[in-house]
């Protein structure tokens, strides 16, 4: 027979066991949460990168077009046309955003906060040179003299944020044409026109790039 | 009795502590599972949202920066990164993500990133076709 002081010990041990069993269980849980949190899972993505040389015109809500300054353009031809369906027209489809020609009455008082405005110069040269040309159709290859001209046009262009005065983009674009045809005027600008906007285009949009990155879960 | 009480008592308090853990990790899990879909936009707002709840991590802050980048947000991304490695500056993942965007801003990214993730791209739509 055990006495009452045997029986009150033999309880407290295994009073003490539980509590030692409790606090074991307890200290696993904190300790494999602590090691769970520690290492990191990763999950690799592959995410669509926008170019940094690209231009953002997420955040501009308004783009303004003031015509660009005219240099050196043959004195029968005027380009502004050109120049204006290409910004508001062509420019405004390829960037799915409206761009509207400046108009000092309508945005001298407008607020400059998500306001690009674009603006620049377009210089052309025009060499003439006489050259010798042989006329096959005659059959015996006549000689003559006839002039051509060779072109260089020059597009600097310059995009600011408004707000902040800040150029976004300055680039200049040149393209070259040999041998233009003095009477075609229109053609040999609209030539060179189509290869220096297309250079800017290609430059402006924002093509995108794959690029591997991971995500910590 | 005494001995027993107290773990369960802080077991208790932690409990009650991770109902609101449990809120984070919801919208955290379902950001990631957006991201995954491809919608950062929305991955985005899930994981500002756990930031409002004042979880600073720096793995949030690391997942916020690949979604501003992939919004083409370098700006943003930057700063999200720098705070992910001063919250966690020994993270491997964090620092080699944040060496990645650097190289790309550069322009000095040499990896095949791009024809993988194009390949990959295309073998998605083929085979939805």
């Amino acid at each position: 027979m055990k006495n009452v002081n045997e029986r009150v010990n033999e309880n407290k041990s295994s009073s003490y066991l539980t509590a030692a069993l409790v606090c074991l269980v307890f200290c696993v849980g904190v300790f494999t949460s602590g090691c769970s949190r520690g290492v990191n899972n990763r999950l690799e993505v592959m995410i669509e990168m926008p170019d940094p040389g690209s231009l953002n015109f997420d955040n501009y809500k308004n783009i303004i077009y003031k015509d660009v300054a005219l240099e050196s353009i043959p004195k029968n031809f005027d380009p502004t046309g050109h120049l204006r369906a290409f910004f508001l027209e062509d420019l405004s489809r390829t960037l799915e955003k409206k761009i509207k020609h400046w108009n000092r009455e309508e945005h001298s008082e407008m607020v400059p906060d998500g306001l690009a405005l674009v603006t620049g110069k377009l210089k052309l040269d025009i060499k003439s040179r006489s050259k010798i040309s042989e006329d096959k159709e005659e059959g015996k290859g006549k000689k003559k003299f006839i002039t051509v001209q060779h072109w260089t046009m020059t597009f600097s262009l310059d995009i600011k944020d408004a707000s902040t005065g800040k150029e976004i983009f300055k680039d200049t674009f040149t393209a070259k044409l040999a041998n233009a045809d003095p009477a075609s005027v229109k053609f040999n600008f609209e030539n060179l026109f189509y290869k220096v906007t297309s250079r800017f285009v290609n430059k402006v949009t924002r093509t995108k790039k794959m690029q591997r990155r991971h995500l910590l879960i | 009795m005494k001995i027993i009480l107290i773990p369960l008592l802080i077991a208790a308090v932690l409990g009650a502590c991770s109902s609101n853990k449990g809120v984070v990790k919801t919208e955290l899990e379902f950001g990631n599972k957006l991201a995954k879909e491809g919608l950062w936009k929305e991955a985005h707002y899930r994981w500002t949202k756990v930031l409002e709840n004042g979880k600073e991590t720096g793995s949030i802050y690391n997942n916020i920066a690949i979604a501003l980048e992939n919004m083409g947000k370098f700006d943003e991304a930057e700063a999200a990164y720098k705070k992910a490695l001063s919250l966690e500056p020994n993270n491997p993942t964090i620092q080699g993500n944040y060496d990645k965007f650097q190289k790309y801003l550069r322009n000095e990214d040499d990896s095949d990133d791009d024809k993988r993730g194009k390949n990959e791209k295309r073998k998605r739509k083929s085979k939805r076709k």
